[in-house]
């Protein structure tokens, strides 16, 4: 119902939307304290300076991340069946 | 170093061995007292002059993160009090928040050898441990605050006192701490969430945890006991500075009664209960505020597992600081000082502000006549003279207290000249006793240390103890101090020796060796320390900013001058550091 989108193009990296996501923080100790995240099992971590959505499907679209993106770089697509 | 020393003829004070006044000799060799050396001692003439053990500070910031932001936020300290380098001193300042080796010089010229750092976050302890590795002369340890500890509350939660011990043992490794100091249990957790909570007696739970400041007094004790730590819990109470508090402090004081003391460092107590005058207040409001420092005295005098120290206030300029930050957000909102208030993750809190005690005040004029009440009713053995430096007043001015002490005349000429709220509201105005010279020694030296856990090597002159020794110039056998003023006499030593070397001379500092940092390393099961650490690391990943390998203080680069303190089965062993080295290398 939910889809995440990211632009690679505009991403620089910051990782704020990695730490501010709530689900992530749920999953990981380490995000929870601001760290960046030990496991796999995360929506959405950065790799090699850009986000990288790892598990679409987790997201239950409360839209922070794109509140913390400074770039606009994070879009939440909504389907409406 | 001085191999040998001999004090010949000096009027001894010596309480632990009851001696009250003997003209005797006093011999020391390699830092020791020994009962003879040869012929080629140096001599000391002490005729006419007292000779006393080195006095020990039990309450006092001095190091550590909060001294050094007050040190920030107050620059105008310095210029009150400069003091130039000479051959042997660094240069240096500050009267309230003295510069580091300042307050290792100062201390010695008032006759103390040993002082303890009252208050530290885990977090900051490698500032304290950096600050006291360069303070000059003094013996020292630090407290670790423990009182407001998430993790500690947690398993209080859980009600899993073994990992409280194990938890409790692994922060004082980690952090080269030496006691476990709680600071208003629970309350300073309320205000960190929002600024008007609290706790307000010893049953009020603290805020999504639940537990009550009675069960973190009653399991930190239970730990420590267990621990076998030289030193008690040193436990400030909650609601510090407000009318009525003083049955909150009886009712927290009473929570360890029945926990049984299993150290053999020498104290008896289990709680040490620090600066008793701001917790000794009666009333219901600032208008109907008094005295009930007799109350306080009256539980100290009969019960063993309680010792305490005054905290006196002295007139005139001081800073407070203290973990306690709802009391530092309560005199922000009186005065509107400058303030600094702090959150230390997920441990404690803390608050600084400048304060001035004013002689026309009447509520500062009969917390100034409680503090002096509160120690002359107690015994000595059991409450020792502080001014929670500079909470009350500052170290500097510890003179003015002995003389009121020791006065009856000298503390009535300030208490006619005060607010008269300082005779009504409290009962010193119907207190005729004197301390004598020889209460005095208790209540600053032989007291504290036996309190502290030190009193086998300090604290006395009996054979076999460190040479930390004060010489005055003054005989008290000869002189009348309630008539003759004890300020000039006592405010500056004649000499001070610390480990069988003299560093102070006619008032002057001759010599600044480093003395060690005292840790205490205790242990637990091993499994059960392994479980607690692989269960804090997962928190610390959730709580802190810092990683837990980042969070232990390297001993190789923060501790190399410390003395370690191994405790093994409830018994301690002393490890000593390596030889001192001196401050030019």
């Amino acid at each position: 119902m939910y889809e995440l989108i990211t632009h690679e193009e505009k991403c620089h990296g910051c990782g704020n939307c990695v730490v501010a996501c709530p689900v992530n923080a749920d999953i990981d100790p380490a995000v929870a304290g601001g760290k960046g995240p030990e496991t796999d099992e995360v929506i959405m971590r950065v790799e090699n300076g850009v986000v990288k959505i790892l598990n679409r499907d987790m997201c239950r679209g409360c839209g922070t991340c794109i509140e913390s993106c400074p770039v606009d770089a994070i879009e939440l697509k909504v389907n409406y069946r | 170093m001085t191999a040998e020393l001999l004090i010949k003829n000096g009027v001894v004070y010596d309480p632990t061995n009851d001696v009250d006044g003997e003209v005797m000799d006093l011999c020391i060799k390699d830092g020791k007292i020994v009962d003879k050396v040869s012929d080629n001692a140096k001599v000391i003439d002490a005729k006419g002059r007292a000779v006393i053990p080195g006095k020990v500070e039990c309450h006092s910031h001095m190091v550590g993160a909060t001294p050094t932001s007050a040190r920030i936020l107050r620059p105008e300290d310095i210029r009150v009090r400069l003091s130039s380098a000479t051959g042997v001193r660094r240069g240096g300042g500050g009267r309230t928040v003295p510069t580091t080796w300042e307050v290792g010089y100062e201390y010695a010229k008032l006759g103390f050898t040993r002082a303890y750092e009252a208050a530290v976050t885990p977090l900051y302890a490698r500032q304290a441990c950096r600050e006291f590795d360069r303070m000059p002369i003094l013996g020292k340890g630090i407290f670790i605050l423990m009182g407001n500890n998430w993790m500690i509350m947690d398993y209080l939660t859980s009600r899993e006192q073994d990992k409280i011990t194990a938890y409790v043992a692994f922060l004082l490794r980690a952090t080269g701490g030496y006691a476990v100091k709680i600071v208003n249990p629970g309350g300073n957790e309320a205000y960190k969430w929002n600024t008007e909570w609290n706790c307000h007696h010893a049953d009020d739970p603290v805020p999504y945890f639940g537990v009550t400041p009675r069960e973190i007094i009653k399991g930190l004790c239970t730990a420590n006991e267990e621990l076998c730590l030289p030193h008690s819990i040193h436990l400030h109470v909650n609601k510090i500075g407000t009318p009525g508090n003083y049955e909150v402090t009886l009712e927290e004081l009473n929570i360890t009664k029945n926990i049984e003391v299993k150290c053999d460092s020498g104290r008896a107590q289990n709680t040490h209960a620090t600066h008793l005058q701001y917790h000794a207040y009666g009333g219901d409001s600032w208008g109907t505020f008094e005295s009930k420092a007799d109350e306080i005295a009256k539980y100290i005098n009969h019960h063993d597992h309680v010792t305490g120290d005054s905290g006196n206030v002295i007139f005139g300029d001081a800073t407070t600081m203290t973990a306690d930050s709802p009391a530092e957000w309560g005199l922000y909102k009186m005065t509107h000082n400058k303030l600094i208030t702090g959150d230390t993750e997920a441990e404690d809190s803390v608050g600084i502000l400048p304060f001035l005690y004013s002689k026309k005040s009447p509520v500062h004029a009969a917390m100034w006549a409680i503090g002096l009440e509160l120690q002359l009713l107690t015994d000595p053995w059991k409450m020792f003279v502080t001014t929670d430096h500079p909470n009350g007043g500052v170290f500097f001015d510890y003179p003015l207290v002995y003389s009121w002490l020791m006065s009856e005349k000298a503390r009535m000429d300030i208490a006619e000249n005060i607010h008269p709220w300082a005779l009504k509201r409290t009962g010193l105005g119907g207190i005729d006793k004197e301390y004598t010279f020889y209460e005095l020694v208790i209540a600053t030296s032989a007291g504290p240390a036996r309190a502290m856990g030190v009193s086998k090597t300090e604290g006395h002159l009996g054979i076999g103890a460190k040479a930390n020794i004060a010489i005055w110039d003054v005989n008290p056998l000869e002189t009348d101090f309630s008539r003759d003023s004890a300020v000039d006499k006592l405010s500056s030593a004649a000499y001070t020796i610390k480990d069988g070397e003299v560093v102070v001379k006619d008032g002057e500092v001759v010599c600044a060796p480093m003395a060690p940092i005292e840790r205490v390393l205790p242990q637990v099961e091993h499994d059960i320390q392994k479980a607690v650490e692989e269960e804090i690391k997962t928190r610390f990943k959730r709580y802190y900013t810092l990683q837990f390998e980042n969070y232990m203080v390297d001993p190789e680069l923060y501790l190399s001058k410390s003395d370690r303190i191994e405790v093994v089965s409830g018994k301690l062993h002393v490890i000593p550091h390596e030889i001192p080295r001196d401050v030019e290398t």
